[in-house]
């Protein structure tokens, strides 16, 4: 009994201590969404924020926070795309004139052209980042999630327009 | 936001008449009879907000447009006019940018080809990345056009998608840039 205590003491104890838990608070950025006019503003601070909570920003740290802010607009922009798609397919039935899939192929075409820019883009930015050195790391997912957060906000806005 | 919409459009005023209308006026009707009719893109209706450190860049976007638009009668093709007007305004931000851009490459090319021969040509790199964001644009901007069906809003909608993805192009080039 006590030795299963003390086990799961030590077991505790080493799963918080290695709790660099690098992810970003989504709540924080609901809110930040909710009050600001332009909502790239919001963009970036989740990753800082967790930077700080995860003892301050060397290159690694900062790195992989930005990786977990991409994330969660990866999550945001998946949920905004697939949304679009569905009122887009609606759309073309609705007898406006749309030619089948029309729609939903140019919207499939807005997004892969979207990824090969983010790629080219992002790939240059750990270029020209100091290229041998541990910033790289915080460049290539900070520009990841800069662009996707955007390319998020796009589709959304385009949403609204759709539901209006 | 609009707070400093109306300091940009209040500057605007004391600034000299916008050149583009002007001309634009001028070579269409050598008469300043139809000035009212043909919509001013002022670039100091921009240039004011983006030279405000604390205004964040992106707020900037759609100013000019914006400020053109008020002075205009209010129609497609004001609408159309004035973000076609901004979004060349931005396009020759992004192109300055863009050049600068390519010369910090190659220097650093050159650099890192002293350690390693084959390091890939990063002015290559940026040619290819900017190539990538034409196509994203154009895709885009496509999508965005077809919404209208067919109908006379899709032209002005078009000029609108690409002047705020020209922005934010130019925007995001420029914090590379710095």
């Amino acid at each position: 009994m006590i030795r299963r205590l003390v086990c799961t003491i030590v077991m505790a104890s080493a799963s918080s201590a290695w709790a660099q838990d690098f992810v970003v608070d989504g709540h924080w950025i609901d809110r930040c969404l909710g009050v600001q006019d332009n909502p790239m503003i919001c963009v970036g601070q989740a990753a800082h924020d967790c930077a700080q909570k995860n003892g301050g920003g060397t290159n690694i740290v900062l790195g992989a926070c930005h990786e977990a802010e991409a994330a969660f607009w990866d999550r945001a922009l998946n949920e905004a795309y697939q949304h679009l798609l569905r009122l887009a397919r609606d759309r073309e039935g609705q007898d406006l004139g749309y030619a089948p899939d029309n729609l939903q192929i140019a919207l499939q075409e807005m997004q892969l052209a979207w990824i090969g820019y983010r790629d080219a883009s992002c790939g240059n930015a750990i270029a020209l980042a100091a290229p041998f050195g541990s910033a790289a790391g915080p460049a290539y997912h900070s520009c990841v999630s800069e662009h996707t957060a955007r390319q998020h906000f796009i589709l959304r806005g385009l949403r609204r327009d759709y539901e209006n | 936001m609009s707070h400093f919409k109306h300091i940009a459009v209040l500057q605007s005023r004391a600034a000299p008449l916008a050149r583009v209308g002007v001309i634009v006026l001028f070579a269409s009707t050598g008469s300043a009879v139809f000035a009212q009719e043909v919509p001013v893109y002022d670039p100091d209706d921009l240039a004011n907000c983006l030279s405000q450190s604390i205004v964040e860049p992106s707020q900037c976007i759609g100013v000019g447009a914006d400020a053109c638009f008020a002075r205009s009668q209010g129609s497609n093709v004001a609408y159309g006019f004035c973000n076609g007007a901004e979004r060349d305004d931005w396009d020759a931000r992004l192109n300055a940018t863009f050049q600068g851009l390519l010369e910090t490459q190659a220097t650093a090319t050159a650099e890192l080809r002293a350690f390693r021969e084959d390091y890939p040509d990063l002015v290559a790199q940026m040619r290819a990345m900017q190539r990538q964001w034409i196509a994203y644009r154009d895709a885009a901007c496509e999508w965005d056009y077809l919404q209208w069906g067919g109908g006379t809003g899709g032209g002005p909608a078009l000029a609108s998608c690409q002047m705020v993805l020209t922005a934010q192009q130019a925007l995001f080039l420029k914090g590379w840039a710095q």
